[in-house]
């Protein structure tokens, strides 16, 4: 419920704005965000929550909101999803969560960044190298959306440590670069009841589906390869600066399909892309 | 006896096309398909024969799909 003093004052400071479909919709930008903010005394994030409930859209979703809806933008600004590994993928991913307006984001990841990063790692500048890749990810959140709460954990992920890392997420994007740990976390969502989204790179190789609870596909898929396979063909081909960004985007498609409830979710396979060729494929496995 | 063969990544130029039917004889496995077609190195390659996911010493029947792709694991 909106306390009616918060929802007069966004009524009071938000205008009647045309969105680029020549929709109206009435908008509150974010310094008026900001000033109902601080003169109720509450966090932008909790203006903006109330604001969506009034059907009062803050300008920074304007160019989503023809596609998610008022509810749509409002249930993902309530939404939580833990984010493991930030580096190649990962960074991308938080990107476009805080862009795309998913309003808990949890970063977990010990590593620090390093020079070879910088060709395809969007939260490395050369001033990022040797800082923790968690705790950029988090300032890069914060500097974007601060209507976003961001939770860094600038630690690996590891069967003692999961379920009190991603407790608090309603689904889980796996962007880590190594499969044994990527089979664990697998395990753990099954474990946990949460949905996972999972985006690997090779080359100018990509693959990209949703794990639902239960299910065992990556431990299918990776069978008996794990000790050899602690890598993919990334180990000879590397991963050039583009493949990232197309997996991140399709990996961020299927959270908001999870937390939204619309559209066909990538289940039951792989999404296989070869991007030399320009193919993509649909690659089924049965369990 | 006769399988289907479905290509992907590098492997697709093993081929004159990335899929295409193959007679195959008694007792050959995925590893002998494999080998046959001078696929590289055989820790990077990965078959499913029917939508499942299959160890290289499975032996081929009549009627199978056999898709065969590189699995990556960056991020």
């Amino acid at each position: 419920m909106i306390n009616s003093e918060v929802g007069n004052l966004i009524r009071e400071f938000s205008s009647p704005v045309l969105t680029s479909a020549g929709k109206k919709y009435i908008g509150l930008d974010l310094s008026s965000a900001r000033r109902v903010a601080s003169e109720v005394g509450i966090s932008v994030r909790e203006v903006e929550i109330a604001a969506l409930e009034l059907e009062i859209i803050p300008v920074r979703y304007f160019r989503n909101i023809d596609s998610l809806g008022v509810s749509g933008q409002s249930r993902l600004l309530l939404s939580s999803v833990a984010v493991v590994g930030a580096g190649g993928l990962g960074g991308l991913v938080i990107e476009l969560l805080a862009r795309m307006g998913v309003g808990n984001i949890i970063i977990i990841d010990g590593d620090r960044f390093t020079e070879d990063n910088l060709n395809r790692q969007i939260l490395c500048r050369e001033d990022d190298i040797d800082r923790l890749k968690a705790e950029v990810g988090a300032q890069r959140v914060r500097a974007i959306n601060s209507a976003i709460e961001v939770t860094p954990h600038p630690i690996f992920l590891t069967g003692d440590n999961a379920v009190d890392l991603l407790g608090a997420s309603q689904v889980v994007v796996d962007a880590l670069d190594r499969i044994s740990v990527r089979i664990l976390l697998e395990k753990v969502i099954g474990e946990m009841n949460i949905p996972m989204v999972h985006g690997a790179i090779g080359g100018f190789l990509g693959q990209v589906t949703t794990v639902m609870p239960g299910s065992n596909i990556l431990s299918s898929l990776y069978d008996g390869q794990t000790a050899e396979l602690a890598r993919g063909v990334e180990s000879v081909l590397g991963t050039p600066t583009v493949t990232p960004a197309v997996i991140a985007a399709l990996e961020v498609m299927e959270v908001i399909k999870l937390i939204l409830g619309r559209g066909t979710l990538l289940q039951d396979g792989l999404l296989y892309l070869e991007l030399e060729n320009a193919i993509f494929s649909r690659i089924n496995l049965k369990m | 006896m006769k399988i289907q063969v479905h290509l992907y990544g590098a492997f697709r130029s093993s081929a004159p096309s990335p899929s295409f039917s193959r007679e195959i004889s008694e007792g050959m496995t995925v590893k002998d398909l494999m080998n046959s077609l001078h696929l590289p190195d055989p820790v990077y390659r990965m078959a499913l024969i029917n939508d499942i996911r299959v160890k290289e010493g499975t032996l081929l029947r009549n009627g199978d799909e056999v898709h065969i792709f590189q699995p990556v694991g960056g991020g």
